[in-house]
């Protein structure tokens, strides 16, 4: 018996050290509320002005005091506020959560987001995590769950469950079901006229707005142009979640909206990378972005849409109707529609404050537009503003972003629910594990795999699209006949070079970084995508025209704005986004080393 | 005490000492979980992000090997050469054999359970708070009675081949069903319901809650469903222990 009880102890005492050493998550430093926190000789915008000279007392997860030269408890934790401005937690009004998104969020100092379409299945958990005081590694989730959209509509090709609509009859039993989930206010799309998706139409989206009304929620749009913009504001709607970048706001439609009192979430961080202006990519090398990105975050805000310019997106139209609308009275609040190509977790909320600024609004109507605009138009309580009773939400900036609205980027502290994450040495940013070694320069063997990849077919089916390409090999030249259709609002299909096992590794290809490709095709334009690992918006694109007569295109993938060459995780030469019928031929294809 | 106790000590010492000398057994056990959450968990590019959701569904994988086959196999093959007979005639309390057996399989299971954490925790960076990990630790742990139960019901049901069959069988469909070896939400609907069907799911989704994972899981439905489901498989193994004598 005894000597069954020792072995139970020692196994116990080896499982116990086991649990012991395996790793926590790094906790930052802690300053918890007993006798409270005094931030002192501070700036303080308070949602709607900026005072000197403040202290701010913060005792059980609140603010309790906001004033000139207040006494401070005994006791309690002390941060010199000298040359710090204190904001308010930041609401991002604009975003889409997945992966890491509230924790990235967080570490720019951002403490609310607005979800404006994601999984319902978080819907419980966000609010739990919003009543709870004790949540530091996160911002809080407000989300309108699931979105109203048509059957193939905007919203259904990312691979989260939709339920679409395809009459107005439906709308109430539609908003009720979103309700339940726990959605806090509905988000349809109404794109009438999209040249490659279908719509609501004006009829439904209007019963969705009716309806929710009727269930006391607000309801909100994703609109692209001007017509349906106003054709919302006359449906009723609370808000349009982005602006219009097709032709400039009218009178007639500025005064309606204003009169309506529709708020308007520009998103033209997410326009400026729709319209491929390079702002992403400049953001991403500022080192107070870059430091607390991680490295997937880096190549998403580096990335693009890889999409042609489009007269729907012209980005000085987005400025120069959101100027207008400013000046016309309509509510504007910063969005940033992260994590789109092109923008990242909070990062793109403070280059939406920049474009804001940049479009004509005042550093504090911008800083406003973060704050208690967000929390006023969403009936956010106790968030967005810097007063007794408010959430311990805030972030501690270097500098006056009275001066300088991108002072907002020089983060000293933020803190959540009084606990005080330090901004120093905040690394998030990992180096990116580099890919196995290159065996096999010459890639130009489609029958067999090389480097552990293989020729394939690779068409936009994986993102629920209908294109189509058949590959065959004839005297060692690649033919792959393509038929491209629009199910798939960015359609692709073409010959790619993946990973021939599910457990192929990347490569890195920092040593033969160009890619040489001896091809022809149909006359027509076509890209080469190029694949990292852990890629979740549209791969960084690079598009060629081609013609019957072969040719040899060299690609330096160094160059290629949003990809790492040292982790290669596949190429694809592919037809589309025009839909049509089309074939390629690829005779060689190789890596050389740079020039 | 040590009079009664003594003969519990010793069957639990020979059990161990079998284990011991039968690696064939032990050695499968162990390296299948660890090799497989390896693979899932890191090694595909781009799992690393499942790892932390993978170690708790692969902690319940972890747990059903020895306690399907070390009971299911284990007791039809002993049963078969007239091992149990024996025990019967031997003037030794019954219930030790079911103990010893008890205590093996656990030992099985703590030393995959420690491998698995391991990998996890030092190769994959799965980070957890202490709690996180203890808590998940003990689901794991209890995660083995409903599968001892329903491996003793084929051990007293079935011949030894059989018996080795069904347990394959059943440890198949519970690991892959159950959403075990690869997350139960990317099934389609209709298979996210069938797993409702076996208790691998519901220790997977207790698993995940106890390991802080996102998403909203009905704990106490999932709690009450797994003690229904073991309760009645503790009695089906009863009946079957009674059938058999």
């Amino acid at each position: 018996m005894a000597r069954i009880l020792t072995g139970l102890a020692v196994i116990l005492a080896a499982l116990g050290a086991l649990i012991l050493a395996l790793p926590e998550p790094d906790r930052p430093s802690v300053t918890r509320s007993g006798a409270g926190l005094a931030i002192t000789n501070v700036t303080v915008f308070d949602g709607a002005r900026f005072l000197d000279d403040q202290t701010i007392l913060i005792t059980g997860g609140r603010i309790g005091a906001v004033g000139p030269g207040l006494d401070i408890p005994a006791g309690a934790e002390l941060i010199n506020g000298a040359g710090l401005t204190a904001l308010p937690g930041l609401i991002d009004a604009h975003t889409h959560t997945w992966g890491d998104g509230l924790e990235a969020a967080l570490r720019f100092g951002v403490t609310a987001q607005l979800d404006m379409f994601s999984s319902p299945m978080m819907l419980p958990q966000a609010q739990r995590n919003r009543a709870d005081l004790s949540v530091h590694d996160q911002a809080d989730l407000f989300s309108s769950g699931m979105l109203a959209t048509v059957e193939g509509g905007h919203g259904t090709q990312f691979g989260v469950p939709v339920e679409t609509l395809s009459g107005p009859d439906q709308a109430a039993d539609w908003v009720a079901a979103r309700k339940a989930e726990g959605s806090d206010y509905i988000k349809l799309v109404y794109i009438p006229g999209s040249p490659n998706l279908p719509s609501l139409d004006l009829a439904t989206a209007t019963a969705v707005i009716e309806a929710a009304h009727a269930e006391g929620l607000m309801a909100v749009a994703h609109i692209a142009t001007l017509d349906a913009a106003r054709e919302m504001v006359d449906a009723g709607i609370d808000g349009l979640v982005h602006i219009f970048a097709d032709e400039p706001a009218d009178a007639a439609f500025i005064t309606a909206a204003r009169e309506a009192e529709v708020f308007v979430i520009p998103t033209l961080a997410v326009i400026a990378s729709v319209a491929a202006t390079g702002e992403g990519e400049a953001l991403a090398d500022d080192p107070r972005v870059r430091g607390r990105l991680s490295a997937s975050a880096l190549r998403g805000l580096e990335g693009g849409f890889g999409m042609p310019p489009s007269p729907r997106f012209q980005y000085p139209l987005a400025e120069a109707n959101v100027r207008a609308l400013h000046e016309g009275g309509v509510v504007i609040l910063a969005g940033s529609d992260a994590p789109n190509p092109g923008t990242a977790y909070g990062a793109s909320l403070h280059h939406e404050l920049q474009l804001l600024t940049r479009a004509g609004l005042s550093p504090v109507e911008t800083l406003f537009a973060a704050t208690a605009g967000a929390a006023d138009a969403f009936n956010l309580t106790e968030r967005g503003r810097m007063e007794p009773g408010a959430r311990a939400d805030l972030v501690l900036i270097e500098g006056d972003p009275r001066r300088d609205i991108a002072a907002t980027l020089s983060i000293a502290h933020v803190i959540r629910n009084v606990l005080v994450i330090e901004s120093a040495g905040e690394g998030q940013a990992s180096p990116p594990p580099a890919g196995a070694a290159l065996e096999t320069a010459d890639i130009s063997d489609f029958a067999a795999p090389t480097n552990g990849y293989a020729w394939v077919d690779t068409t936009d089916a994986m993102a629920g699209g209908n294109s189509e390409a058949v590959s065959t090999v004839t005297d060692g030249v690649l033919r792959t006949e393509i038929a491209v259709r629009t199910r798939f609002p960015f359609p692709w299909a073409g010959p790619g070079y993946f990973p021939a096992s599910q457990a192929g590794s990347a490569l890195n290809l920092s040593d033969a970084p160009v890619l040489v490709l001896r091809l022809r095709a149909a006359p027509g334009t076509y890209r080469v995508m190029l694949f990292n690992p852990g890629l979740t918006g549209a791969p960084p694109t690079v598009s060629t025209e081609l013609d019957e007569s072969w040719r040899t295109v060299r690609l330096d993938m160094t160059n290629v704005d949003g990809f790492d060459p040292a982790e290669f995780a596949g190429l694809a030469v592919v037809g589309g986004p025009a839909p049509g019928e089309a074939w390629i031929e690829i005779d060689q294809a190789r890596f050389e080393a740079a020039p | 005490m040590a009079r009664t106790a003594n003969p519990y000590a010793a069957e639990i010492g020979a059990e161990c000492l079998k284990l011991l000398r039968a690696p064939e057994f032990i050695i499968p056990s162990l390296a299948l979980p660890v090799l497989f959450y390896a693979m899932f968990g890191m090694i595909i590019p781009g799992s690393n992000q499942n790892a932390p959701y993978l170690l708790a569904t692969y902690g319940v994988f972890t747990v059903m090997a020895p306690a399907l086959f070390g009971f299911g196999a284990g007791v039809a093959q002993e049963r078969e050469r007239g091992w149990l007979k024996l025990k019967r005639a031997v003037p030794a309390p019954a219930f030790g054999y079911i103990t010893a057996k008890a205590a093996a399989t656990l030992l099985v299971a703590a030393a995959g359970l420690a491998m698995v954490y391991a990998v996890a925790g030092f190769l994959a960076g799965v980070e957890l708070t202490r709690t996180q990990w203890t808590l998940m630790l003990g689901v794991h742990i209890v995660s083995a009675l409903p599968f001892v139960f329903a491996g003793l019901t084929l051990g007293f049901l079935l011949g030894a081949n059989g018996a080795v069959a069904a347990a394959n069988l059943l440890f198949l469909a519970l690991a892959l069903l159950g959403g075990l070896w690869i997350p139960i939400v990317v099934f389609p609907d209709i298979m996210q319901q069938i797993a409702w069907a076996f208790p691998s799911f519901h220790l997977a989704e207790v698993a995940l809650a106890a390991s802080g994972a996102g998403g909203d899981r009905p704990v106490g439905l999932h709690l009450a469903v797994l003690g229904a489901m073991t309760g009645g498989l503790a009695l089906t193994a009863t009946l079957a222990w009674l059938r058999q004598r």
